[in-house]
Parts: structure tokens; C-alpha cells; sequence
């Protein structure tokens, strides 16, 4: 048999359900939340794991200088597991009419490596004795639908050559089909991934393009082992080293699982948070409407430990409720998103596993965050003087003028009625601040979600509209020199060409190095903006070289400060100075004035300068309103033109990503308005539950119901306004650090803010503010005014 | 009982008329009877005083004159009006304008005022009246701009007296309204209720189970279990500071 006391704990919550419901409410999206983000964060990382350790996925990967005798140094190495070494080249490709710039990854066609492995998912691995035979990368075969017995077209020194392809494959380092970190958004009509033997493809590429890879073995001491093999790197001239954490794909999908990290922070913050303020404001009025009960039951000789631990049960129980309910909805929503998730980035791989102690984590973070805030109304319940609560005397309310009206004397002339909504409103600070922090979290929640597309939309904006000004990236078989330049102007749809030199660049100073790219432009081009630290429009200087601004801290740079470019793939370094640093959303590129000299990789600052480098890349800007495929097409076909990148398909394939992004605003506009909707309900119910003889009187008197409830409404909306100044500005630093936290040398999102969207976030915390005030309302027109008459106010 | 309440004709300002009136209260399984065919006159310009034990009905009865609360059955005519059959909005309409009550816990806005709180009834229910008149003709001249807390329980019920006066009612009803207060408090208190009854002719229904009280009224009902089981003209009424309890 039930106790009567808990018999009582359970009526006392039934008789407040819609309030308690509130709390299992805020602490069951809080806990399934969290649980779904962190859970979906370790899914992933261990589905990459997985992924990596099946496929031995490099821990380093080295080029330049002598990669043969770094992997015969790297083998003896103590901790090193495996050493492989590869080549990997550019070139073109072609699908029917389509051309696009393809990376020839080199694979032993006997077995697969002992490094970098490709998981098979159609068809079968190389084969020796079809050595023209490939493999392509599934984000390739997909868009382009190729599958085994398939043939696609390589650019050779040979012209045009077909090969077939065996199989599909996926790699871990194409998981993500990044062509550098500074290309990270690659889109597979213009970028993918052939993995071909790599005899043949040495031939091609003569002997250009090595890579040597590690992996470390398990167990071993990873940093010193790792610091041996980039020393030997080092020793042996290497120009590029490469960590797995650095490597583009696996680093480019780290930052878009960081969000669920985030996530996993915010969101329990917030809604436990509310949880936490909304027992808090319940259990207090409970004390104070009961204590003529505590007192008679402390008169009776019921333990003050006895009185507290049942107030702070009526926290804790509903939280637990809510907390055992989100951890298994955590858990079930994790799965749901891990598997969207690895599905919709084609991860051919997904690792879930429960993690049970992140649901009790969330339910101890829950039972904690209520078990806190309600233990102050329960040690005031647990000290109730016995003698006085069996007087029935309450603690009278004390009058004052409120804040506002001390701070703006002319206030005290307005009208008792407008008095009454001021002062109602401060009249219990704990309730107060309640409502308040519920306006506050529910803003953050808006303005993150809203702010990350606001943002979004200005990144994409200003890198397309304002940095990359060219709608065509011209790719040639030899240099662009006037003739071809010309060929490329006579096409009708073309109102202007540029010669530009597009080429991996390793910016060296002594403060270490950073893999990039150098794009050299006619000193006035039309074709690039560059954008400096607040929006400043810099001028491509005659001489030096415009850095991204990520490198300013990553090697430490100034304007001024000496810097060495080394050219890999033309065999030259450029030894020049920082001339100023460009703010761009995406990358961090090296940019220059053509004629482009440079020395002998092997010559120091005081070598000689060889002759200029031929620009190899036309840029071109089309005529308004021209059809970009055609034109693409027409390009195409100009002799010389091996491949033709459309700049804005990238823009284009952006902007229906926010379609997906548009869904997650929606969903968080709906979460912070609940937030906000829970939090006031519960305080506005206490509200008028707290002066239903107050009210009652009012209406005994003859005040119509719409009267009442414009005062008790008013009431709530101005503490509504109060939060909103200070929720506005707390959700926009909130904004600020949650976008800044994705910035890296791939990305800058500095948090923009629209005013529609300001107008937006007000508007939904505003109107569920007032949605949420009606059941309180209604219950103001269903009281019992014979009996609340009767109620000794407070 | 008094001449002008002998005289005062039924249908006087204020004068109201209950015709088997009863009141039933659903209570789960069990329906609790408040009123039971209660036939009663309650003449203009009088006080009456209606006495009984804890659960006779007198507060029902005040509440359903009120209309805070509508009879199960019979008629309730306020100056020959009806007011059984009112709806919700009509019984507020009422309340405005002919009703001012009395309780007795006060029931003041503890963040306003005496004076503030007086004029908020004022302003909400559209009488343009002189809230520092009518504290100043409850003797709470010197205490305006105090707040309730600040006030002795005999001061907070003239605050609330005064309140029910800032809209010229017809009827003043009170509940209990000496409950909460000391002997010499709650004398004065009735004190008070008695001039505005005598010198402005304000019909006053006072409910009590205090006995004493019944003396200083010009008729007594006596109420058990939901019936009136007396109804009494007081030939000489005491005056309020003669009342002891």
C-alpha cells in the first residue's frame, strides 16, 4: 500500500499536471537532445574509426623531395606499422560530353595496400592483367551512374584515352571528395577520384606526383613516433606532410561532426536550464500555498529532513520521469541520425553502438539540474516555523513602487490599472527572473539557428558574388597566350577573359609551412576581389603576395614578414614578401600578380629569377543572362580547352543545400518557441494561482474577464519586453561563439545577423509568450469566485 | 427596526427579493443542498444581518444576491429585476453596477496603494469616482499612500469598505467582514458600516456567525442547513460600539 504521503506528493502533482508536465517536457527534450546529439557524434566517430582502421588509413602522408628514401627511413622506425608509397596526379576525364578535372590515385593492381585502402562496394579491385582497368570513387560513379563494365575517358600525353572501369570503390580519404582543404567544396561535375594501377600511372606522370604513407602502430608512444617521421620528412626534402587529422577529407568531416558536439553542449543547457527555473517557480508556490499544512505537520513532530526530502521529490520525480523518457528517445533518435547521416555523405560504414552511460549521463545531468533549483524552495518548506504557519499567517507581499517607476518618476502618474501591471509584473523576482531566462534561452535557440543561416547566406554570397567574379575556369592543354585568349573571346556569351596560373604553392616561413594553392591574376583583374578585414577591397599588389588571413596566425605572418612559395608542380619557389592579408570565406589561398618568376626550388632567395611562368588557366566572364551549360559546351570545344569548371555550380548546389538547412531552422524556431511556451506557461499559472483571491475580488467587483486578463497579460508581456533586450544580446554573443567555433582556415563564418531575422526571433518568442499565457487565462475565467473570494490573499 | 425601514417600499433602490430560491452543489456522488426554497425580503435602505453556524448557507445566500454565484432554482429580484437567469456577462454587468462586497480577508493588491487601490475599482469598472473622498470619509484621510502592508487589519478593511463605495452601489455585502479582526477593531469597522447605512441609506447585507452583531441590525435572517428558519425586525438596534463578543 501506497504511503499517504506519497499518496499526497502524487495528488499535489496532479492537481498542478499541466505544470509538472512542463518540467518532464523541458527535461525530456534536454536529455533526448543531448542524448541524440552526443550519441550521433560518438556513432560517427567510431563508424570513421572503423572505417580508417579497416582500411588502414594513413596516419601521415608525405610528398616531395625523396619519398623513397623517407619510406625506406620510415620502415625501420620503431612504431611505425606500414609504409606504402603511391602516385598521385591531375588530369581530365570525360563522361559523354562532360569533362571534368579528375585526381589518378595509384594502386597496386595485385592486392590491395598496405596503406589507404578502397572498401569495394561494386564490382572488383584492380586487376593485373587488365592494367588499363580502374576503379572510380563513388561520389563519381554515382552523379555520373557508372558501374562495373562502364568506360569513362582519361586526358593523356596520348590524346583521349578510354578505360574501363572494374569497380566502385570508396576511400577514407575521399569520404568526403575534397580536392585540397582550400577546395572543399568540390562538386562531383567538376572533381573526382579514379584509383588505377600505379605502374602505368608513374609512366604517365613521370615519375612526378609520389607519395609515401604511415600508419603508427597500436600501441606505440603516436606523437614521438609521429615527430621521428616528420623529421625524416623533413631530412629528406619533403614538401608537403600531411597528418591524418589535416588530411581534407577526414578534417572536413570533423568539422561538420563538430556541430553535433555543439549541440550536445547547448542543448541541455537550455532546456534543462528551463526545466530547472520551472520546478523552481512551481515547488515555491506549492511550499507557500501549503505551509499552514507544514506547519501542523511540524507541529505534529514530522522531521524537517522528512518535510525536504518530499519537496525535493516533487522536483526530482517528474524530472526523472522526463529524463528516462528523452534517454530512450536519445537513444533511438541517435540511430535515426547516424544512419541519415552516413547515408546522405554515402559513409559506407555505420558503427551504433548504445552508450549507455551517455542516456544515465543525461538523466543525472537532468535529475541534478531540477534536484538544484528545487532545493531551495524545499529547505524553505523544511523550515516553516510550525507556530506561525498554524496562525495561518502568510509572509505579507510587501508594496512598493516597482523598479521602473523609481528609475522614471513620471511613471508613478499613470492610472492604478497600469500600476497594477507594473508592479505585478516584479512582484516575486524568483518567478520574474523565470520568465525572463525562459525569453532568454528561447532566444538563443532562435538566433543560433536563424543566425547559422543568415551567415550561411552571406558566406555564399560574399565568396560568389564579391571574391570569385569569374563564372568559368577554363582549363587548357597548353599555356593561355593571346591566340588562345582570343579563340576564348571570339565565343559568343563571353564578355571578358583573363589569363590567370593556378598551382599548388607550399608557403614556407620558419615558422613552419602550409599546403595552398598560388592563383597569379593581371594586376587589375576584374575576375577576383579581395576582400581584407572588414570588408576593405584590397588591390592585387605589383609585387608581393596577398595571404589568407588563417595564415597571419598559423605561421605567425605579418605585412611585410619574408615568405617562400614553393611551386611543386612547376618545379619553382617564389621567394617574396606578405603584402596584405584577404579575408575569404572559403580557404586560405595565396594570391599573386602575373608574370609570375621565381627561382630554382633549389636556389635561395639570391638565385637568379627564371623566366616567367606561363599562365595555364583562362577565367572567364560570361555575358548576362547567356545559358551557363551551353556556354560550357561552346567552351568546350574550342581546341586547346580540356575541361571548363562552371564557378557558380558550386553557388548553385549551395543554395539548394539551404533547402536542408532551412528544415533545421524550422525545427529549432519550434524548439525555443516550446521553451519559451513551457516556461511561461508554468509561470503565469503560478501566477494567478498565487492571487486567485486578488483576482477574484476583481471580478467580484464587477471587472469584466477581458480586463483581467489584459492586466494579467500585461503583466507577462512585460516581463516578456524586460527579457527581450538582454535575451537579444545574450543570443547574439551565443550566436557568435557557436559560429566561430567552426571557423579554420577551410571556413570563416562570421556570425551575420539580418534584421529580419531580429524581427523574426522577437516575433517567435513574442507570440508563444502569448500563446502560452491562454490556459492560465482560461483558468481565470473558470474560477470558482465563490471560493476564491473566501482565500486568505497573499 | 426603524421608520424608514418599516416604510421603504419593495421596489426602493437596492431592495431585493428571494422567491424559493435553492442551491445545489454537485460534489461527486454525493449533491450538497446550500440553499433550500429560501424565501426572503431584504428591504432597501436596511441593514440586515444574516446569522448562522458554519455551513447554513448565509454565504451562498450573500453570493447568489452577489451574483457571484446563479441559483439552481427561483427567482432573485434586485430592484424587480431578476437576476436568476443571467449569464456570465449580464451577472458581471450587475456586479459593476449595483454590487460593492465586503470580505473577509480584505483581499486588497498588495502592490498598490490605499489609494491606488480604491481607484483601480474606480478606473476598471468606469466610475469616474473621487478615491481620496471616499478613503477620507472612511477615516483613512492621513493613510493614502500607504501599502497594505503597512496597514492594521482594521485600516485594510476600510480600504476595502471604501473600495466597494468608489463605484455608488445599491448594495453593500459583507462577509464576515469582522472575522479577521480584534473586538475593538471590528467594532469600529461595523461602526463605520452602520453610518453609511443610516446616513446614505445604503442597503447593507452583512453575513456573521457572531451573534453579537445580530443586535446592531434593522432585520435578522437566521439561517441552518440551507433554510431560513427566522426572520426578525430589530425594534431598537444597539449601536456598533455597544456590540461585545
Amino acid at each position: 500500500m501506497v504511503s499517504a504521503w506519497w499518496r499526497k506528493a502524487w495528488r499535489d502533482v496532479l492537481r498542478r499536471r499541466g505544470q509538472f508536465a512542463a518540467v518532464i517536457a523541458t527535461t525530456f527534450l534536454g536529455v533526448a537532445l543531448f542524448g541524440a546529439s552526443y550519441d550521433a557524434y560518438r556513432n560517427l566517430l567510431s563508424s570513421y574509426d572503423t572505417l580508417f582502421a579497416r582500411t588502414h588509413f594513413a596516419d601521415l602522408t608525405v610528398a616531395g623531395g625523396d619519398v623513397g628514401g623517407f619510406s625506406d627511413e620510415a620502415r625501420t622506425l620503431p612504431g611505425v606499422a606500414q609504409v606504402a608509397t603511391r602516385s598521385v596526379t591531375e588530369s581530365y576525364a570525360r563522361v559523354g560530353d562532360h569533362r571534368f578535372i579528375v585526381r589518378l590515385v595509384g594502386m597496386p593492381p595485385q592486392h590491395q595496400p598496405a596503406v589507404d585502402q578502397v572498401m569495394v562496394l561494386r564490382g572488383r579491385y584492380l586487376d593485373p592483367a587488365r592494367l588499363s582497368g580502374v576503379l572510380v570513387e563513388q561520389h563519381l560513379a554515382d552523379y555520373y551512374h557508372l558501374g562495373p563494365g562502364d568506360t569513362l575517358q582519361l586526358r593523356t600525353p596520348f590524346g583521349w584515352t578510354k578505360v574501363p572501369i572494374l569497380g566502385v570503390a570508396a576511400s577514407p580519404g575521399y569520404l568526403w571528395p575534397a580536392r585540397s582543404r582550400q577546395d572543399i567544396l568540390t562538386l562531383p561535375q567538376d572533381f573526382g577520384v579514379v584509383f588505377a594501377p600505379d605502374g602505368p600511372l608513374q609512366l604517365l606522370s613521370g615519375g612526378h606526383g609520389r607519395e609515401a604513407m604511415v600508419t603508427v602502430a597500436a600501441g606505440a608512444d603516436r606523437p614521438a613516433v609521429m615527430t621521428r617521421l616528420e623529421s625524416a620528412a623533413r631530412a629528406h626534402g619533403a614538401t608537403s606532410i600531411t597528418t591524418r587529422a589535416d588530411q581534407p577529407s577526414n578534417a572536413a568531416l570533423h568539422e561538420d561532426m563538430a556541430g553535433f558536439g555543439e549541440m550536445a553542449l547547448m542543448f541541455p543547457i537550455l532546456f534543462l536550464g528551463a526545466a530547472a527555473f520551472t520546478a523552481f517557480v512551481i515547488i515555491s508556490r506549492l511550499v507557500h500555498s501549503q505551509r499552514s499544512l507544514i506547519g501542523s505537520l511540524r507541529a505534529n513532530g514530522v522531521r524537517r529532513r522528512t518535510i525536504l526530502l518530499h519537496h525535493l521529490a516533487l522536483g526530482v520525480g517528474p524530472a526523472a520521469v522526463g529524463g528516462v523518457l528523452g534517454a530512450l528517445a536519445g537513444e533511438g533518435l541517435a540511430i535515426v541520425i547516424s544512419r541519415l547521416y552516413t547515408g546522405a555523405l554515402k559513409i559506407p560504414l555505420t558503427v551504433i553502438t548504445p552508450h549507455p552511460l551517455v542516456a544515465l549521463s543525461g538523466v543525472a545531468m537532468a535529475l541534478v539540474a531540477v534536484a538544484v533549483a528545487a532545493l531551495a524552495p524545499a529547505l524553505d518548506a523544511s523550515r516553516v516555523p510550525p507556530a506561525e504557519a498554524m496562525r495561518g499567517v502568510q509572509p505579507p507581499t510587501r508594496g512598493a513602487p516597482s523598479a521602473l517607476e523609481r528609475l522614471v518618476p513620471v511613471l508613478s502618474r499613470l492610472p492604478a490599472s497600469s500600476k497594477l501591471v507594473l508592479r505585478g509584473a516584479l512582484r516575486s523576482p524568483g518567478r520574474s527572473l523565470t520568465t525572463v531566462a525562459g525569453v532568454v534561452l528561447s532566444l538563443v535557440l532562435v538566433m543560433v539557428s536563424l543566425g547559422m543561416l543568415d551567415t550561411t547566406k552571406v558566406l555564399l554570397s560574399r565568396q560568389f558574388d564579391r571574391v570569385q567574379r569569374d563564372d568559368a575556369q577554363v582549363y587548357l592543354t597548353g599555356p593561355a597566350d593571346a591566340a588562345m585568349l582570343k579563340r576564348i573571346t571570339d565565343q559568343t556569351g563571353v564578355a571578358a577573359v583573363e589569363p590567370a596560373l593556378q598551382t599548388r604553392a607550399v608557403v614556407r616561413t620558419s615558422s613552419g609551412s602550409y599546403d595552398t594553392a598560388l592563383t597569379a591574376l593581371r594586376p587589375n583583374t576584374q575576375m577576383h576581389g579581395f576582400l581584407g578585414r572588414g570588408n576593405r577591397t584590397l588591390a592585387l599588389p605589383d609585387h608581393g603576395v596577398l595571404l589568407g588571413t588563417a595564415l597571419r596566425r598559423r605561421l605567425d605572418l605579418s605585412v611585410g614578414d619574408p615568405v617562400t612559395l614553393d611551386l611543386l608542380d612547376l618545379k619553382r619557389s617564389l621567394h617574396t614578401t606578405v603584402a596584405g592579408f584577404v579575408d575569404e570565406p572559403l580557404g586560405t589561398f595565396a594570391y599573386a600578380a602575373l608574370p609570375v618568376t621565381g627561382t630554382s626550388p633549389s636556389g635561395g632567395a639570391d638565385a637568379a629569377s627564371l623566366p616567367p611562368l606561363d599562365p595555364n588557366l583562362a577565367l572567364v566572364r560570361y555575358r548576362a543572362g547567356v545559358d551557363r551549360a551551353a556556354m560550357r559546351q561552346r567552351l568546350e570545344g574550342i581546341p586547346g580547352v580540356v575541361a571548363v569548371i562552371d564557378t557558380h555550380s558550386l553557388a548553385v548546389a549551395a543554395n539548394r543545400l539551404m533547402g536542408l538547412f532551412y528544415v533545421i531552422v524550422g525545427v529549432m524556431l519550434v524548439f525555443g518557441a516550446a521553451l519559451a511556451f513551457a516556461l511561461i506557461f508554468s509561470t503565469m499559472t503560478v501566477a494567478i494561482s498565487e492571487r486567485s483571491s486578488e483576482l477574484a475580488n476583481l471580478r467580484a467587483a464587477g471587472v469584466r474577464r477581458r480586463q483581467i486578463a489584459t492586466i494579467v497579460g500585461g503583466e507577462n508581456l512585460v516581463l516578456v519586453l524586460l527579457g527581450l533586450v538582454p535575451g537579444l544580446i545574450v543570443a547574439y554573443l551565443t550566436a557568435a561563439v557557436f559560429m566561430a567555433s567552426f571557423n579554420s582556415d577551410m571556413f570563416r563564418f562570421d556570425l551575420h545577423v539580418t534584421p529580419l531575422t531580429w524581427a523574426v526571433a522577437v516575433a517567435a518568442v513574442v507570440l508563444a509568450a502569448l500563446a502560452s499565457q491562454w490556459p492560465a487565462l482560461a483558468s481565470v475565467d473558470r474560477m470558482d469566485l465563490a471560493a476564491a473570494v473566501r482565500e486568505r490573499g497573499q | 427596526m426603524t421608520q424608514a425601514f418599516k416604510d421603504s417600499p419593495v421596489t426602493a433602490r437596492g431592495a431585493v427579493t428571494l422567491r424559493s430560491v435553492s442551491k445545489t452543489y454537485d460534489r461527486g456522488a454525493v449533491p450538497v443542498h446550500a440553499l433550500k426554497q429560501v424565501d426572503l425580503e431584504l428591504p432597501a435602505g436596511a441593514m440586515t444581518v444574516v446569522l448562522g453556524p458554519s455551513g447554513s448557507g448565509k454565504t451562498t445566500l450573500l453570493n447568489v444576491v452577489g451574483g457571484i454565484d446563479s441559483p439552481s432554482q427561483g427567482e432573485v429580484l434586485v430592484d424587480g429585476r431578476d437576476i436568476a437567469g443571467d449569464d456570465e456577462r449580464s451577472l458581471t454587468e450587475y456586479r459593476r453596477s449595483t454590487v460593492g462586497f465586503v470580505f473577509q480577508f480584505f483581499n486588497l493588491v498588495p502592490t498598490l496603494t490605499a489609494l491606488e487601490n480604491v481607484a483601480l475599482i474606480a478606473e476598471l469598472t468606469g466610475h469616474a469616482g473621487d478615491a481620496r473622498g471616499v478613503l477620507e470619509r472612511v477615516g483613512l484621510g492621513d493613510r493614502l499612500h500607504h501599502f497594505p502592508s503597512a496597514l492594521s487589519g482594521g485600516e485594510q478593511q476600510r480600504v476595502a469598505i471604501a473600495r466597494a463605495l468608489s463605484k455608488g452601489p445599491k448594495l453593500l455585502l459583507c462577509d464576515e467582514p469582522t472575522g479577521a479582526l480584534d473586538l475593538d477593531t471590528g467594532r469600529s469597522v461595523l461602526s463605520l458600516l452602520r453610518d453609511l447605512n443610516r446616513n446614505h441609506g445604503l442597503s447593507t447585507v452583512l453575513v456573521t456567525h457572531n451573534n453579537a452583531i445580530a443586535g446592531m441590525a434593522d432585520q435578522v435572517v437566521r439561517m441552518r442547513s440551507g433554510e431560513v428558519v427566522a426572520t426578525e425586525a430589530v425594534a431598537e438596534p444597539v449601536e456598533a460600539a455597544e456590540v461585545t463578543w
